[in-house]
């Protein structure tokens, strides 16, 4: 229970630094970035537009940096992160409510099918070390996971959607389906496929390369010749001696894996056009929407948070030692 | 700088690593040389297929693309290189100075490391090259740096938490070392491979968040590096135009100089931090030199195991080390034999060698070890798994880490018996109770998990669970070593009731030879390989033939009786990897004779029932090599 | 061997170490109340299982912990609770430890030379040249002959009764008055143990050394030792000459250990343990005498607070209320521990 408390409490404090960045950042930015952007608009800017340019920046309100701060940090509290300047004057959230569905359905997705994957092979490739197949492994996980995303990204577009037209060139749907219909599932799906290969083909060889790791210390351990000289099935031996083992230490370095995956997705999204978090993360910066970026920062982080927390809660189930609070 | 060399030499992996950099360098350093196109002149005609004038084709600008390829490695190394040093550099600091001060600063530190190693990394840097926008190099490589320091402080920091408790650490803080040298002079260096390897991982992450961040469009755009390349051929529609080239050359030689970071820090963990595996089916037999020879006439009952002319040790890129050099011990049933050795004797690799536990890269050489009239040494291992436990099991030396931490002990306790065909319910629960209960510990132990055992009890359950088949034979290993004195004086009593109760033969292998004496039936004393003295026990301690013997009988201060000066063993045994012509205890024995002892070896002798020594001082045989005749 | 100077190496005087466990704010107390001294020249064997808080004593003494309360003086000087920079340094001159692992209290990327040169240069006890020379006398002293060719050395190429003799050339080349050997010989082969022990029994004689000889094993306690205390779970329990400790335990706590040793002669079946069980966590340790759950002579004041120490002959104590003629009379409350 403790455990889970200061998880949480760390949760809620990464939050607020996140937060606090946000409010930070803007601030730093030297000269008059309103009046920049204002000059960029070339007067197309509404003037309420400008409003929420100054708030964002604290221009409109001459209080203390503490009073906005205190004022910002409760705005945030009650879920408004104000106005696009882009979208004007479509509310920051309704943007990211629309985007989100995407990116954490597809990310999600694929996360997990590449810890599988990557995983699985990971095993194999330690447990049968030795082995033309298995020894081959590692360089190649290593030069997939070496990959940036959106050239990945680029080449599948090229060979399966531009040269062989197998899948769509991009977005996330065809135009005017009806939702949950078998069509717009097909469509959806079929829409799918190269992003979430894109994804699954470069966080796999690090899943690879982390569990082929991890199985490779556990099978020293004494724990490991004991169970071998009981005479246990090898099949035994893996299933609940080596892998319950060798799971433990990929869960921690899942918060960090999650955040370049995250990252990944954002190149992703910008090859394909699909309409998640990272395309209109994308389009904020360009189009220098300060709001919009501040809102989309703070919750890329706060999906990647709870998926975190959700890994450490898994954590309780699977180590005994941390139940107790005695591990780790 | 010797480090490196040795890392290079040990790890192919590492080495492709590094030549793959070499070139890349190389590519940046002599651009000029090897194109004489410029990579921002736009004037070679646009969309051009790779061919003889163009090796890699040119862009839609008319810009050369293999003269971009050599410039943009000058970019793109500098802000991998540099952004993977500077992030090293905070990582070390913070992570060294979390582990030197502790306390309040570490705490600090620690939850700074945390936040910033679950921030996602890639949309933090849009967020703040957002606001240094149109920036220069250096303020790319230091923005990347900031993202991408936090590993490495992390992992820097718990190699330096353990460094700061080694002994040799705390020898320097108690000499007086102030604590600039203990950081530097002590710890640093033995963390420079961890550090070397972290700076190969941060480089890789700097030059995937450059090109990232080109694509993006961040960061300096007209510069040529190999991640702007795609972003103008993205810009520029080269997909549509199926200019193929402009896309596949600068994404390639990305993910080859990642590649080529990534074989460079796995090489280096591959070699600083080797996972040595032990743990294989079944030891490796490598020859067998079959011999039938008749049980020695010394004892009236058949043996339980038998073990002839064994040879074994490990097979070494420098040959073979011969551990455990042509040995013959028997166990009668119910028998309880003692083998004593100091370290590096042969004593375990004669124990495992003989019951096929022995991990590569150990290897039997030669031999018979025959366990109720079958010759282990002959099963597959297939054969081997079913022997095991029912026929003989292991008790190994105590340690943290014997039973798996992440199952209750109960499933422990019956995955062996299931293992051998033990699968009802009520029986496997009945037979666990009762073996709790033989020695010593309460079954509601059953139901925890490891952790929550002492390191006495855990060894007990490793003992309940050795009998749990009731073998015939069980070897131990060191079991009581690592625990303190009373408790292991409690367990040793509860084998020795239990092997009296149930009729079982043990081979129990330990240094302590006055625990030995008082336990045993029957004693061998190994030295370097060889058995030179096998007694009954109390033979053996009140008359001991061999002058090693004898030594090691007064090396241990007694309990009682005057308290005079007493001599240990000077010199050391010599290396196994040696092979001797005569007495392995020549070098350091009192009653040496020269001529005689390091020119021949002794054999091992009868001099009365069941007390055979090999020594000339009482019986001048010399041992035959029947291999030698062949 | 008794002392002949009045003034003791090392005093301690109710020396209490407590650390913080888990993040509530939990402590154990490693060292609970300590009083003792050692003498000028004398051997001080300090004996205890795991967890009796005896290698805490050393760690105190050398300041690699700060003590929680308590007086400590060395040569009959009061030593700060905080030393701290130069003073840390001075008095770290005076007192020298020796490690129990000889594998893992040498940096294995310095040379012999370097490491034992290490605190005549931190001391200024010697410059320049002068510091090889000394290195190899240093070293020739602890029986690494030529000590100029063991200089070179790196700890890898040296036996472990090798790198022992290095640590304890180390501990020397401060010129210390008192040294800590915190199981100097637990992780050496027994037939060289004889002879570290040998070597540092001839140092303290030839030096004029005290030393406070840390180690679980009774008989190494008696060959070494002028004197000997007892541990458990924190607590001194029993202190007095070695051979009395030894001969004629007075705790029954020493008893179990005594009676627990590998006695050669003996058999195994026929010495039988007076006492059960393991040493009581440090955290949940009993209201009264530490021993008092696992003790078959227990009475009912055991667990009433903390039994003084009661002097049996002069200079042997022990923490037991058996020694106290009205409590002693008391019923045996654990008859059943007893019999088993």
């Amino acid at each position: 229970m403790a455990y889970i408390l200061r998880k949480l409490g760390f949760l809620i404090f990464t939050l607020w630094v996140a937060a606090t960045l946000n409010f930070i950042l803007p601030r730093l930015v030297p000269g008059d970035p309103v009046g920049a952007m204002i000059a960029k608009y070339q007067g197309k800017l509404d003037p309420s537009a400008v409003d929420a340019l100054r708030i964002a920046y604290g221009l409109n309100d001459l209080g203390s940096p503490l009073s906005e701060y205190v004022k910002y940090l409760g705005n945030l509290l009650h879920g408004d992160f104000g106005r696009s300047i882009s979208q004007f004057p479509t509310p920051v959230m309704d943007i990211v409510r629309l985007a989100a569905p995407w990116t954490i359905g597809l990310v999600g997705v694929t996360t997990v099918l590449a810890f599988l994957l990557g995983s699985a092979l990971g095993v194999y490739s330690a447990w049968r070390r030795g082995e033309r197949l298995a020894d081959a492994m590692p360089p190649i996980a290593l030069f997939l996971n070496s990959m940036p995303y959106m050239w990945v990204g680029l080449v599948l577009l090229y060979l399966l959607a531009f040269k062989s037209s197998v899948f769509p060139l991009g977005n996330a749907l065809d135009p005017f389906l009806k939702a949950w219909t078998p069509e717009w599932w097909s469509s959806m799906l079929r829409h799918a496929v190269l992003p979430g290969l894109t994804l699954l083909i470069v966080s796999a060889g690090g899943w690879l390369i982390t569990m082929r790791n991890n199985v490779m210390s556990v099978m020293g351990e004494d724990y490991i010749a004991f169970a071998r000289a009981k005479g246990l099935t090898e099949r035994r031996l893996l299933n609940r001696y080596v892998l319950r083992n060798a799971l433990l230490p990929s869960f921690t370095s899942f918060g960090m894996a999650m955040g370049f995956v995250v990252g990944g997705s954002i190149l992703m999204e910008t090859v394909f056009s699909y309409p998640g978090l990272g395309l209109q993360l994308n389009n904020a910066v360009t189009t220098l929407d300060y709001p919009l970026m501040q809102a989309l920062f703070f919750f890329i982080a706060l999906a990647v948070l709870l998926a975190n927390f959700i890994v450490d809660l898994l954590y309780v189930y699977i180590d005994p030692r941390v139940r107790d609070g005695t591990g780790t | 700088m010797n480090g490196a060399l040795t890392i290079l030499r040990r790890s192919p992996r590492a080495t492709a690593g590094a030549v793959i950099v070499l070139i890349m360098l190389l590519m940046a350093a002599l651009a000029p040389a090897l194109t004489s196109y410029s990579p921002t002149s736009q004037e070679y005609g646009p969309w051009i297929i790779p061919g003889r004038e163009h090796l890699l084709g040119t862009t839609a600008l008319g810009q050369d693309v293999w003269a971009q390829i050599l410039y943009g490695a000058r970019k793109t190394l500098l802000i991998g290189l540099m952004a993977g040093l500077i992030a090293t550099l905070i990582g070390t600091t913070v992570g060294l100075a979390g582990a030197y001060f502790g306390g309040r600063v570490e705490d600090v530190l620690n939850v700074i490391t945390n936040v910033f190693l679950v921030l996602p990394g890639l949309p933090l840097l849009i967020i703040v090259s957002a606001f240094v926008r149109g920036a220069g190099v250096w303020s790319i490589i230091l923005v990347i740096a900031f993202t991408g320091w936090a590993w490495g402080a992390r992992v820097i920091r718990s190699q330096a938490l353990a460094l700061r408790n080694r002994d040799f650490v705390q020898a320097a803080i108690v000499s007086g070392e102030r604590p600039g040298r203990i950081v530097f002079a002590e710890m640093l260096p033995n963390m420079a491979g961890l550090i070397a390897a972290n700076f190969f991982s941060t480089s890789l992450y700097a030059v995937l968040s450059e090109a990232g961040l080109a694509f993006l469009g961040f960061g300096d755009v007209s510069s040529v590096t190999w991640g702007t390349m795609l972003y103008w051929a993205q810009a520029r529609g080269a997909l549509l135009q199926g200019a193929w080239w402009w896309i596949a050359a600068p994404g390639l030689l990305i993910a080859l100089l990642g590649t080529a970071f990534a074989l460079l820090n796995f090489g280096i963990d591959e070699v600083t931090n080797p996972k040595i595996v032990h743990s294989v089916g079944a030891t490796k037999v490598l020859r067998r030199r079959k011999k039938e020879r008749e049980a020695p006439a010394t004892t009236g009952t058949p043996a339980l195991l038998a073990i002839r002319d064994l040879d074994a040790g490990y097979a070494t890129p420098q040959g073979q080390v011969r551990a455990v050099r042509d040995v013959g011990l028997d166990i009668a049933p119910g028998e309880f034999v003692g083998l004593a050795g100091e370290s590096g004797c042969g004593k375990s690799t004669l124990a495992f060698a003989a019951t096929r536990l022995l991990d590569a890269p150990g290897a039997v050489f030669g031999g018979q070890s025959v366990l109720a009239g079958q010759d282990l040494l002959d099963l597959s291992s297939e054969q081997l798994r079913h022997v095991r436990w029912k026929d003989y099991s292991m008790v190994f030396q105590a340690s943290m880490n014997i039973l798996n931490p992440v199952i209750k002990v109960r499933e422990q306790v019956y995955d062996a018996m299931q293992a051998h065909g033990i699968t009802d319910k009520a029986a496997l629960d009945a037979r666990a109770t009762e073996l709790f209960r033989l020695v010593g510990i309460r079954e509601s132990y059953l139901d925890a998990y490891p952790h929550q055992l002492s390191g006495g009890m855990k060894q007990r359950v490793v003992i309940a669970i050795a009998l749990a088949l009731e073998p015939k034979l069980v070897v131990m290993d060191e079991p009581t070593t690592a625990l303190d004195v009373v408790v292991q004086r409690q367990i040793l009593q509860e084998i020795d009731a239990v092997r009296r109760r149930l009729g079982i033969s043990i081979l129990f292998i330990t240094h302590d030879l006055s625990l030995l004496v008082e336990m045993s039936d029957r004693i061998a004393i190994m030295y370097a390989g060889e058995i030179i003295e096998e007694a009954p026990a109390k033979a053996l301690y009140a008359d001991p033939k061999h002058p090693y013997t004898l030594k090691m009988m007064n090396a241990f201060p007694p309990l009682d009786g005057p308290r005079e000066r007493r001599e240990g063993i000077p010199g050391r045994p010599p290396p196994l990897s040696a092979e001797l012509p005569g007495c392995p205890f020549f070098d350091r024995c009192p009653s040496r004779m020269p001529g005689k002892c390091d020119k021949h070896k002794p054999a091992s002798v009868d001099l009365s029932p069941g007390h055979r020594v090999a020594c000339f001082l009482h019986s001048d045989a010399v041992k035959e090599y029947p291999d030698a005749a062949d | 061997m008794l002392p002949t100077d009045p003034t003791p190496a090392l005093e301690l005087q109710n020396v209490t170490k407590r650390f913080s466990v888990g993040r509530r704010g939990a402590t154990v107390t490693a060292v609970n109340d300590m009083t003792l001294s050692i003498g000028r020249g004398e051997v001080l064997g300090l004996v205890g299982e795991s967890g009796s808080g005896k290698s805490t004593i050393a760690r105190l003494v050398t300041r690699l912990h700060d003590p929680s309360g308590g007086e400590m003086r060395l040569d009959g000087r009061e030593v700060p609770v905080r030393l701290r920079g130069r003073e840390l340094r001075q008095f770290r001159r005076n007192v020298q430890m020796i490690f129990q692992d000889p594998f893992a209290s040498l940096n294995p990327l310095h040379t012999v030379g370097y490491t034992v040169g290490r605190p005549l240069r931190i001391h200024g006890l010697a410059r320049g040249g002068d510091v090889n020379a000394q290195v190899a006398a240093l070293l020739d002293r602890v029986g690494l002959t030529p000590g100029a060719d063991y200089a070179a050395k790196r700890p890898h190429e040296l036996s472990g009764g090798q790198r022992q003799r290095v640590v304890i050339a180390r501990a020397l080349a401060a010129q210390p008055t008192l040294i800590l050997a915190d199981e100097p010989t637990s992780a050496l082969d027994v037939s060289i143990r004889l002879d570290i022990m040998n070597l540092l029994l001839d140092l303290v004689a030839q030096e004029g050394l005290s030393m406070l000889f840390i180690t679980h094993d009774l008989a190494g306690a008696r060959y070494m030792s002028d004197r000997i205390a007892v541990m458990y779970a924190g607590h001194l329990v029993e202190i007095g000459p070695a051979s009395d400790v030894i001969g004629d335990p007075q705790m029954p706590y020493t008893q179990l250990l005594k009676s627990a040793a590998p006695k050669p002669e003996g058999n195994l079946t026929a010495t039988s343990l007076e006492a059960r069980g393991e040493v009581p966590d440090l955290a949940n340790l009993p209201p009264g005498c530490p021993f008092e759950p696992r003790c078959p002579y227990a009475r009912a004041a055991c667990s009433q607070g903390l039994p003084q120490m009661y002097e049996i002959a002069p200079g042997h104590l022990a923490r037991c209320i058996l020694h106290d003629p009205v409590l002693a009379a008391q019923p045996p409350i654990h008859p059943v521990i007893a019999a088993t």
